[in-house]
């Protein structure tokens, strides 16, 4: 059997010592006691040594205790007392030598270990008392005032002492501890009995020793692969940035380019150009973040703002009945945190037009959400917008394409609604983890209502979804503030795909 | 959105149909709804707005009747000769110009089919009504007033009448100040001079729209005939909410009939359950859908969706049913095609378009940036946009304007951050009993504002490291590090900001232009932020760096 130098050592410590705590044999074989521990676990593992674990309990002193042992019992500075003033003395002259609350406690005790007596409150020692010898308890206490016991190693007399000491408030502490304690197993000590052969072991291969070739004819020490190394953790995207890359890529792949737009703003390119009546309630003051400063925001070109109001009004010729109330310039200019990346590619359709175009955008939209473990006023969104000769069955081809990159291959679709597109529908996708269909973002073709003024004459497909829901699913995390919380410790060790 | 409790047996007995709880789950979401819940016996189900017509079990019945061919096509109804009339005052004028009205018989009621009917109701205030600005619904149980019915408007005080609920006779004044809907809905009406009232030919009220009708035609389980008026500001919304709650009590087998509104200078006669016709291409239908449907298939995807077609040609000729209120353009029939054709029987095409990916310049720069800062050993954060005034400017020491929210959800966000370091430092305190060094960094956006520009956003990178020896040297010598491998040219000037030590802050100018703030944070700082251990940090604009 092949022993390392360590497990020799030990092995060897343990042959003379019989039976040993992994200090001792530390302690003999000048080895760290992790390394003997180490030793000590292989030695068990090849059947050379035994481990038992034995409990026992150490007895210190605890707050109080250590005052007495300083200052002595209350007892007994009475009794000192007694003794100086003749044997005899008013209870309440014990003032001049013991605190208030330490009166009751020391009559209590004298009377206990039959060393005074009281007649009408005179206080007067008995026989054993004016002898004055040291009582069991304050032998033990100045024991351990030199350090700790085990109860293993008291006398029969010290453990009734204890028992007497345990009987005061914070006197003793009483902990219970195992001791781990080793032996030779038969085979071990076969082995010990022909005798160890310690030969000179290199573990750690330095640059001295290659220098200086001292490594020939020397051991290179086997070391056990399996253990487990040290934990490495490296700095690190955030797992947010890195689904956001992913899907970043996706796109990219896919041919689309990339834009983005403002935060801040206007009414304008966030509702109205996208055909959302002005008393709609998602435009309500529970939905959207509206601002104090800036409060106005200027509207684009006279021309597109002209369009979108007869859109608004009558349906500018497209066929449609319009709303059919009076469009406010004056709300449209109303500025407000964008609650969807739409308002950034309204925007841009209606800069570039001409097809073919693919876009697509991911960035912040803000919500008026309070803060719960679900919900979050700001969060990320990412669209994308394909203008040319498209239709319906191309989205939904599209978005079979795009999910299953995303690594959904079961995607299903079904009818949905949002004010600026027509035909709208729903996207879910299969979670195989959770065995379920989960609503996984949106798509449909803007309404002619909302590219027509703006000069588009071709279809224009959009789909999007929130990225901190997806981040969830795959991080396995349950409360979506853990997102922007940075804990360090679960970036470092967070899962990279 | 509306969340309609449906009741599985009620559905089935409605839509004539045996399909169990399970098949109706998976199936009424074809239509378009999501299902929020099922407890063995009810269905909780969310309609879209659009389709206020579905707020109703009746509504969802027929829906699905003509979807599942059990009765496609469009679905006729007829109203009674009007016996009653009701007058509309000129004075309703500019208060809330509109009133229509029917009257509905045999009328058979439970308390469960009555809070329904209020349900109902109350969706259709909200989705149509704007909660009950544009359009309000009274439903009067008739037998206890006396037509003709006259809509008018009366002074505050100027009429007495016990309200819904209540015992006491009160004024509309009073009802507007004490009753609860009253003070709920008071700003509707309350800029007024004169309310809107609804009476009949004694000058009983039937209701103060759009407050609360009257407790003498509470509608009960002894109920036989309703009185239903609805009024609003656009005549086209209260006869779709009309039609919508007329024909869903018609699906129930009661008898609807017409009441002739008197209108100063005209006359109607309501309910109008005559579909609307529109004109749908064929052609237009399969460019917009991606498919090479003949007219008959659209005809029957039509049919299925509750529609009547008729042929012409490639043309159809559409009718569309009296409560359907989202139908605004012929793409919106080219949605119900696509929804009666079905959405998981569409072939998946790849539009034709090609086209070559590009990536934002400024992407690709932050891209770089984070590479080299994962290599120096930051580690990325990301934080809220959304912080307050304390947090972003005070904890610093700081004076600032930023972009400020009117409507806030709480005192800690109210304004859109102007710099990235208070977020670093917030992360460092979240970490404060993490161990040591920490060095992390943001990729982010501040929004500063700009007078007439309104206010830009700005890429930032914002970087911070805290242990027991961060210095000065340490994160210039990140600096130094970074626009070395960028192959930026810049200059090093001291600078003053409170944030920072005297002595300790430098700003990093690239041409002539500020590009950066660097340097040790002062220790008031640190204590504002609880944090105990010196930090360093700096906060660069990236798109000055994009420029050289």
């Amino acid at each position: 059997m092949e022993l390392s130098r360590n497990e020799k050592l030990v092995l060897k410590a343990l042959g003379e010592l019989g039976s040993a705590e992994p200090e001792e044999i530390a302690s003999r074989t000048k080895l760290r006691v992790s390394a003997v521990n180490r030793a000590l676990y292989w030695l068990v593992r090849k059947g050379l040594a035994e481990v038992e674990e034995e409990k026992d309990c150490a007895v210190a002193l605890g707050e109080e205790g250590r005052l007495y042992a300083e200052r002595g019992l209350p007892e007994r500075r009475a009794l000192e007392y007694l003794r100086s003033k003749g044997g005899e003395a008013e209870i309440s002259a014990l003032g001049e030598v013991l605190d208030k609350d330490e009166v009751s406690i020391a009559l209590g005790w004298l009377r206990r270990k039959g060393l005074a007596s009281i007649t009408g409150g005179r206080l007067a020692l008995t026989e054993e008392g004016r002898r004055g010898d040291r009582t069991e308890d304050e032998k033990l206490l100045e024991r351990l005032a030199q350090g700790e016991l085990m109860l293993s190693q008291l006398s029969e007399k010290e453990r009734s002492a204890l028992e007497l000491l345990r009987g005061r408030q914070q006197v003793v502490r009483i902990e219970e501890r195992s001791l781990r304690k080793a032996r030779l197993t038969r085979r071990g000590k076969e082995l010990f009995a022909k005798g160890i052969e310690l030969e000179e072991e290199i573990s750690q291969l330095t640059h001295q020793i290659i220098k200086t070739g001292t490594w020939r004819g020397k051991k290179l020490r086997r070391y056990d692969v399996t253990l487990p190394a040290p934990e490495l953790l490296p700095a690190k995207l955030h797992p947010l940035r890195i689904i956001i890359d992913e899907i970043r890529s996706i796109f990219l792949q896919m041919g689309f380019k990339e834009i983005s737009g403002p935060l801040v703003e206007s009414s304008f390119w966030n509702f109205d150009a996208l055909f959302v009546p002005q008393d709609h309630p998602a435009r309500e003051m529970q939905d959207t973040f509206y601002l104090e400063k800036p409060a106005r925001l200027k509207l684009p070109d006279r021309r597109i703002v002209e369009a979108v109001r007869r859109a608004h009004e009558n349906g500018a010729g497209t066929g449609s009945t319009g709303w059919r109330y009076s469009w406010s310039e004056e709300l449209a200019r109303t500025a407000l945190l964008r609650t969807h990346t739409t308002a950034t590619t309204i925007r841009h359709l209606a800069a570039e037009q001409k097809p073919p175009i693919k876009v697509f955008c991911v960035d912040r939209v803000f919500r008026k959400e309070r803060i719960t473990f679900k919900h979050l006023p700001e969060f990320h969104q990412v669209e994308g917008i394909v203008v040319g000769e498209v239709s319906f069955a191309d989205l939904l081809g599209l978005l079979r394409e795009f999910y299953s990159k995303m690594g959904f291959e079961q995607v299903r679709f079904r009818p949905g609604y949002f004010p600026y597109t027509e035909p709208s529908l729903e996207i879910e996708v299969f979670f195989a983890d959770k065995e379920k269909w989960l609503e996984l973002g949106g798509a449909g073709i803007f309404r002619p209502e909302v590219t027509e003024p703006l000069g588009i004459r071709h279809p224009v497909l959009a789909w999007g979804l929130g990225i901190e829901r997806l981040a969830m699913l795959r991080l396995g995390l349950e409360d979506i503030r853990e997102l922007y919380m940075s804990d360090i410790n679960w970036l470092r060790r967070a899962r990279v795909r | 959105m509306p969340v309609i409790k449906i009741e599985c047996d009620e559905l089935r007995r409605l839509m004539r149909t045996e399909m169990s709880d399970a098949e109706l789950m998976e199936k009424l979401p074809l239509l378009g709804c999501d299902i929020e819940g099922y407890d063995g016996r009810y269905i909780y189900a969310e309609y879209f707005p659009n389709r206020p017509d579905l707020y109703s079990v009746e509504g969802i019945a027929r829906a699905y009747r003509a979807f599942f061919g059990i009765e496609p096509g469009l679905k006729e109804y007829s109203a009674g000769e009007a016996k009653n009339f009701l007058i509309v005052d000129e004075s309703v004028s500019g208060v809330r110009d509109f009133v229509v009205a029917c009257e509905v018989e045999n009328v058979r009621l439970t308390d469960e089919l009555i809070a329904e009917l209020m349900e109902l109701q109350e969706r259709l205030h909200w989705a149509l009504g704007r909660d009950r600005r544009k359009v309000s619904i009274g439903v009067h149980d008739p037998s206890r007033v006396t037509p003709p019915y006259r809509y008018t408007t009366v002074a505050p005080d100027g009429i007495r009448f016990v309200p819904l609920g209540y015992r006491e006779e009160m004024t509309p004044r009073q009802i507007l100040e004490e009753h609860p809907k009253g003070v709920e809905y008071a700003h509707i009406i309350s800029s007024f001079d004169r309310y809107p009232v609804i009476l009949d030919s004694r000058n009983n009220v039937l209701s103060l729209p759009p407050i609360i009708n009257g407790e003498l035609t509470r509608v009960t389980e002894a109920t036989r005939r309703f009185f239903i008026d609805v009024t609003g500001t656009d005549l086209r919304l209260i006869s779709q909410a009309l039609n919508i709650l007329a024909t869903a009590l018609a699906e129930r087998g009661f008898t609807v009939r017409k009441v002739e509104v008197r209108y100063p200078r005209q006359s109607l006669t309501t309910p109008d359950f005559s579909p609307r016709h529109m004109k749908l291409r064929l052609s237009y239908v399969n460019r917009m859908l991606g498919l090479r449907l003949e007219a008959e298939e659209v005809k029957s995807c039509l049919e299925r969706m509750g529609y009547g077609a008729g042929l012409n040609g490639e043309e159809l000729l559409v009718s569309v049913p009296c409560y359907r209120c989202d139908i605004f353009h012929e793409i919106d029939l080219v949605e119900d095609v696509a929804i009666g054709y079905g959405y998981g029987n569409f072939p998946a095409s790849l539009p034709g378009v090609l086209t070559t990916g590009e990536k934002l310049p400024l992407e690709v720069l932050c891209e770089k940036l984070r590479m080299l800062m994962l290599g120096y050993g930051f580690t990325e954060v990301m934080n809220l946009m959304l912080t307050n005034e304390r947090e972003n400017f005070s904890r610093l020491r700081r004076h600032g304007e930023a972009v400020r929210i009117k409507n806030p959800i709480s005192e800690e966000h109210t304004i859109v951050r102007t710099s990235l370091i208070p977020g670093l430092l917030r992360t460092l305190r979240l970490n404060r009993h993490r161990e040591l060094p920490q060095r992390i960094f943001e990729l982010g956006d501040v929004v500063l504002l700009d007078g007439d520009a309104g206010a830009p956003r700005r890429r930032r990178l914002g970087v911070a490291v805290v242990h027991d020896r961060a210095s000065f040297t340490e994160i210039k010598a990140l600096l130094q590090g970074l626009l070395r491998d960028l192959g930026v040219e810049y200059r090093v000037a001291p600078a003053e900001d409170p944030a920072f030590i005297t002595g300790r802050c430098a700003s990093l100018l690239v041409g002539d232009d500020e590009a950066g703030l660097f340097g040790e944070l002062h220790p008031e700082v640190l204590e504002n932020f609880e944090l105990e251990f010196p930090v360093a940090a700096m906060e660069l604009e990236v798109e000055a760096l994009e420029l050289r």
